[in-house]
């Protein structure tokens, strides 16, 4: 839906000096590509000018054939440029130069053709290439916040649609209004010369044609947007009731959605017919113009025929050239009319381009970028305050902390205590409101943002993998790593029992269409991808809540040995993590309400106890309970 | 044929290697008998519409002919007078000749447009109505439909069915088909005039028609081809755009920005390569098909001029004939714009046959062993005994499930996921049939009882808490259509949830949906149990949400909750503890086997996964509070 909706119609003041600003920008990138539009339009200004040379060719042929059938009442014909053949040579002879001439220009005028196609072509991959590389570009830098606030689908559709809208103002409209006005000069140049009151009176007709066709992309936008809004409901209905369908039967209310529907579909049907309508009664107009057109052509320009050159008339040939080109130009004025009525859709298209390249980009790189040849991963809080907008309340609240190389570090809290949020802080993936985030001492805002993060891996709480391979997915982070390195992260995560037993193994493709993992399979390989760069400083964002407690177990024992000298900092809630980490922080609303060892918090802080003793039960009972079900294996 | 998915880029060149596009890789031939007598089957309703179109669709070309001709003539008699020829025994005077002549032309243009009016209006109204119908057989078929589809087929691919395979047909039907008989009189009439004005010249171009026209069809495939690898890399671009997005936050934290952009313009190049290949061919096609018709014209020149000279032929004729060699070559590449609708509207037609040829499920009873459910006023005794039930024959989800289900029971299941509890719900609520054992309603064989008449008894509370666009009212309304206004109301009132109902930003008359989607879960689940109760169930299935609403709306929840429960045949897919406490019966579910079943108590004491199972809910609720 997002395809036809998003539309978002700016109504600023400034809405008019912007609309001046982005067209200027248009031709701007329109002069970047200047040499591939001239070569495009000299290939198609001269492919229409051959077409020009054929039509007079043949034209020639029926004035020399006249001129011998009727030599009293004829002229001698007129052949371009002053070539002409012997005039007393055999007929055959003539004719033959006439229709080989013919059909030279024809084969010159196909290759002009195909270069053009080709050339214009080869511009329009390039503009586009451009564009989605630059968008793409983009895209890649832009802060999380940003993309909190925009949706995907309507970043898809810039990419592709509204890409493609911007190759369209300088393909259709550009180019082909160039192009078009190009050959109606020539035409009507040619024409002009040949006859100037036969020329006034058959384009008279153009304009009415134009007039006809800016009456009906008038009528017809009301009609297009309200069969849009038909179909887009009649969708909206289908595709709820395709995934409610369970209610539907459940209550056995077939019949009545059946009618919804129905309803839907017969709008949907009378909103075309509209369309239809106003098609059928405008449209063939156009036709019946150039018709009507070929008409006066033929009255004034037979009579001017039948009066011949000397009496100020014409030759028959002229005639035809005439009759053919009329044909050809009815075309170019429909091209112009409608290159010109798309102005309006590509300016929304490349509004929306300009306004995603124009996005600042908040998390930028310092102009003295810190990038240290070690890292040795200390990290400190200092007083740091953050809210994810301006208007929402605060996630953190004055929090301080230091973590000293080497540490491991859990925190603990209910969910939306903020306990994420200071991990994309010290990635920074988002600046803080207040306070500075250090690593080695240095303000995150002070390092080379690529830098901070290659020293820092994450395991989200998500645990979003790309539809490849499972090999691909591991080494995300080092794309060149071996494969030795990729199994060895892999036996670490615990993850290789369900790769070996994977079709493919590692080169087995993941996601939609290829093979679905499990949720803890999921964190698994996410771990495996995380510990894969040996960063100095490893966040696990509560990435074991889907692995059962044995695996847990395992990938702890793993962790600790390849954390060894570094530092951790994990979200978690089981109490051998707990015990395991050197130091605890309580996170509760923003704020750190306590930290300590687990074993100090479990002797001073009653609340901490009160929930550790709950955790322990649980445990307790899910051991007891897994241990059982072990017997009932044996 | 091609597979969707890589084409000359490998896994490391790409971010997403699987395009989800879907449907692809079909064999589509341009022209399948079977299907097009099946879309003519569809017309067949709408046989004089039909007909009218063609004779229309031959007038117009028949039109499209004369007007051509008329052309040649009017110069022809203006400019050339043979007293022996059939203008000049007509005895009208040349000057004249020219203005009835144009005057005839006139005509014929108005003439033209009524009739491409008529026809424009005609076609559209066959199509639509085409269209329209097969629509509404799609949607009536797909209500139709078990479950068992649904489960098999993905959101997107049914609603393709409904909208852009219908799109290609709908195209097809408007385009090719009316202006393929244009087309085809078209060159029939311009033939017959050309072998009349001259037989020796119309065979020339009679006999190149058939070469012209292969040549035409050759470069049409050749064309399709490299359009269809255009399309291939087009989807693989959106796929891996579509999931640069989706994983920003991956690519950032592991810095691979630089990396995906290569990527990114990898395929970009590729995508462009292809675009090219297709450029090249258009490229060639369209000036060669000019070529060939300006070859014809040079020969007609050259052959005719001869003629002319030897007095067989008069310049007039020639005339006519070029401007018929015109009339005969323009519909050759109409046909050839036709190949990729035809080609595509094919491909559409196949899919959506194929979704109405899709056989539904047998849920209701074999004939003449129909029994009528009974309306009581308690709730619905349910049995299983031995019931054995896979989605696919040989891989059992269940097995031998027996249970039994008194009037007014709460029945929790609990377990696992994957352990088998909707699978037990979906065989109660005959979504599905069992394989083996025996369920019984009442004490009747759930084979004898039409999924209808049970679903008239049944109230359906989803996990999901799915509500319809459109109001509060319409969505409680939704269990029992005819119900007023004020039995809504009643209905809230005995949920004891009225009073937050209508405290909803515009009461009753809220919008929920995509504009209105600002309810909270706990008022979403609360109309989900209006809507169950709306239908005065006998027997009620409810999926319980498993995240939790905030602690105000959950003791509101809970309390109408249990007056949905009250004095009716419940089954709770349990995932809150104060459910699991107060259930007459909890079946724990393990592996497709009931494994242990008792109260809460009676399980706590004796149970062994049950105990297990409780404390992970404790652990759930503890998190979620």
């Amino acid at each position: 839906m997002s395809l036809l909706s998003s539309s978002h119609a700016s109504s600023s003041p400034s809405a008019a000096g912007n609309r001046a600003d982005h067209l200027r920008r248009l031709f701007a990138l329109t002069w970047r590509y200047r040499g591939g539009c001239f070569l495009t339009l000299l290939w198609e200004v001269g492919a229409e000018a051959l077409a020009l040379g054929a039509f007079i060719y043949s034209g020639l042929a029926l004035d020399v054939l006249r001129h011998r059938a009727l030599p009293d009442t004829t002229q001698e014909p007129r052949w371009p440029l002053g070539i002409a053949p012997s005039a007393d040579g055999p007929l055959w002879q003539i004719l033959s130069i006439a229709a080989g001439m013919v059909l030279l220009i024809t084969l010159l005028r196909a290759y002009a053709r195909y270069r053009t196609r080709l050339s214009s072509e080869t511009l329009i991959q390039r503009i586009t290439v451009d564009l989605r590389t630059a968008l793409y570009d983009k895209l890649q830098r832009l802060g999380f916040s940003w993309f909190d606030t925009h949706d995907s689908g309507g970043l898809i559709n810039r990419v592709t649609g509204d890409a493609g809208s911007v190759r369209l103002f300088i393909e259709g409209v550009v180019l082909q209004l160039i192009i078009s006005t190009a050959a109606l000069g020539l035409f009507l140049f040619y024409m002009f010369r040949e006859h100037a009151w036969l020329t006034l009176a058959v384009i008279t007709v153009f304009p009415i044609q134009a007039w006809v066709l800016i009456r009906y992309s008038r009528s017809i936008e009301p009609r297009l947007q309200s069969h849009r809004e038909t179909l887009d409901r009649l969708i909206q209905t289908l595709q709820e009731c395709i995934i409610g369908v369970k209610v539907i039967k459940g209550f056995g209310q077939e019949e009545q959605v059946k009618d919804r529907f129905g309803e839907r579909n017969d709008d949907a049907y009378e909103a075309r017919m509209k369309i239809v309508r106003t098609n059928a009664s405008l449209l063939p107009w156009i036709t019946t113009l150039a018709n009507l057109q070929i008409a006066i052509l033929l009255f004034y320009g037979g009579h001017l025929v039948y009066i011949g050159p000397a009496a100020g008339g014409i030759a028959l040939g002229t005639l035809w050239v005439f009759f053919s080109l009329v044909r050809q130009l009815a075309g170019q004025v429909e091209t112009i009319v409608s290159s010109a009525a798309s102005i309006p859709e590509s300016m929304v298209g490349a509004n929306r381009v300009f306004e995603l390249l124009d996005a600042p980009v908040e998390i930028a790189a310092p102009a003295q970028a810190h990038v240290p040849e070690e890292v040795r991963g200390r990290i400190e809080f200092d007083h740091v305050s953050f809210r994810y907008r301006a208007e929402s309340p605060l996630v953190l609240e004055d929090v301080s902390f230091v973590v000293e190389p080497g540490e491991t570090v859990a925190l603990v809290g209910p969910a939306g205590s903020g306990k994420s949020t200071i991990f994309n802080l010290l990635c920074r993936f988002y600046d803080a409101t207040d306070g500075r985030v250090l690593v080695d001492g240095v303000d995150v805002r002070q390092w080379d943002p690529g830098a901070l993060r290659r020293a820092v891996s994450v395991v989200f709480q998500e645990p979003f993998l790309f539809s490849n391979t499972i090999a691909n997915n591991v080494r995300f982070g080092v794309p060149d790593a071996p494969e030795d390195a990729v199994a060895q992260a892999v036996r670490d995560a615990v993850a290789e029992e369900f790769v070996a037993a994977s079709r493919d193994g590692y080169q087995t493709i993941i996601g939609e269409r290829g093979l679905t993992l499990s949720g803890g399979e999921r964190q698994r390989l996410s771990i495996a991808r995380a510990i894969l760069p040996e960063s100095p400083i490893l966040l696990l964002d509560d990435a074991m809540a889907s692995v059962d407690a044995r695996t847990e177990v395992r990938i702890a024992a793993n962790l600790g040995r390849i954390m060894r000298g570094r530092t951790t900092l994990i979200i978690a809630h089981r109490l051998s993590t707990l015990r395991r980490a050197d130091r605890v922080l309580v996170v509760e609303q923003g704020c750190i309400t306590a930290q300590g060892t687990h074993e100090q918090l479990m002797r001073d802080n009653e609340h901490y106890r009160k929930a550790a003793l709950l955790q322990l039960d649980r445990e307790r009972e899910e051991e007891s309970g897994e241990l059982e079900s072990q017997e009932a294996l044996r | 044929m091609m597979r969707v998915g890589l084409t000359n880029l490998s896994a490391e060149q790409v971010l997403t290697a699987a395009s989800p596009s879907d449907d692809a890789g079909e064999r589509i031939r341009p022209f399948d008998w079977h299907l097009t007598r099946r879309i003519a089957g569809r017309m067949a309703r709408y046989a004089a519409l039909f007909w009218s179109i063609l004779a229309l669709a031959g007038v117009l070309a028949v039109l499209n002919g004369t007007i051509a001709l008329l052309v040649a003539q009017t110069i022809g008699g203006a400019i050339e007078q043979r007293p022996e020829s059939w203008r000049g025994r007509l005895g009208v005077d040349p000057q004249h000749w020219l203005s009835y002549g144009v005057a005839a032309l006139v005509a014929l243009a108005l003439l033209w447009y009524v009739a491409m009016r008529i026809r424009q209006n005609a076609v559209a109204k066959l199509a639509e109505r085409v269209v329209r119908d097969l629509r509404g057989e799609i949607f009536a078929h797909l209500q139709v439909l078990g479950m068992d589809f649904y489960d098999r087929t993905k959101v997107g691919r049914i609603l393709a069915r409904g909208t852009s395979d219908i799109d290609a047909l709908r195209r097809a039907l408007t385009e090719v088909a009316p202006r393929l008989t244009i087309a085809l009189v078209q060159m029939i009439y311009a033939i017959a005039v050309m072998l009349a004005y001259d037989a020796v010249l119309g065979a020339v171009v009679l006999l190149g028609a058939p070469f012209v026209y292969l040549v035409n069809w050759r470069f049409r495939q050749l064309l399709s081809n490299s359009y269809r690898r255009v399309q291939e890399t087009y989807s693989l671009l959106t796929a891996n755009l579509a999931e640069s997005i989706a994983g920003i936050r991956v690519t950032q934290a592991f810095t691979r920005e630089e990396r995906n952009s290569d990527m990114f313009r990898g395929i970009c190049h590729l995508h462009r390569d292809r675009h090219l290949v297709v450029a090249k061919a258009q490229g060639l096609y369209l000036p060669l098909m000019d070529v060939t018709s300006q070859v014809f014209i040079a020969i007609a020149l050259l052959v005719g001029g001869l003629r002319i000279a030897s007095g067989d032929m008069t310049v007039t004729d020639l005339l006519a004939f070029m401007t018929m060699t015109g009339v005969f070559f323009q519909p050759i590449i109409v046909i050839g714009d036709m190949y990729n609708v035809v080609l595509q509207a094919m491909a559409g037609a196949e899919r959506v046959f194929h979704l109405l040829d899709t056989a539904p499920a047998q849920l209701e009873p074999p004939p003449g062993e129909n029994v009528d459910l009974p309306r009581r006023d308690e709730g619905m005794r349910i049995e299983f005994e031995g019931v054995t039930f896979g989605y696919q024959k040989d891989r059992p989800v269940l097995r031998d499930i027996t249970f039994e289900a008194r009037p007014g029971q709460t029945i929790a299941l609990v377990g696992h996921t994957g352990s088998g509890k909707t699978s037990i719900i979906n065989l109660i609520a005959k979504f599905y049939l069992h394989d083996a054992g025996r369920i019984a309603l009442d004490g009747l064989d759930i084979r004898r009882i039409s999924p209808r008449d049970l679903h008239a008894q049944t109230g359906i509370v989803q996990q999901e808490n799915f509500l319809f666009t459109g109001s509060v009212l319409d969505n409680i309304r939704f269990a029992r259509p005819e119900a007023s206004d004020e039995q809504v109301r009643e209905v809230c009132d005995a949920l004891g949830c009225l009073d937050l109902i209508e405290d909803l930003h515009e009461g009753l008359q809220t919008q929920v949906g995509e504009r209105g989607a600002s309810l909270s879960l706990g008022q979403r689940q609360l109309i989900c149990f209006a809507r169950a109760l709306m239908a005065r169930p006998r027997l009620l299935i409810l999926d319980e949400a498993t995240s939790a609403v905030d602690t105000v709306s959950e003791h509101r929840v809970q309390q109408a909750l249990s007056r949905l429960l009250e004095g009716r045949t419940s089954f709770v897919v349990a995932h809150r503890l104060s459910t699991i406490r107060s259930a007459d019966r909890i079946l724990v579910v393990d592996a497709g086997r009931i494994v242990e079943q008792g109260t809460h108590a009676q399980l706590l004491r004796d149970g062994q996964v049950y105990p297990k199972l409780h404390a992970e809910f404790v652990r759930l609720s503890e998190g979620q509070g």
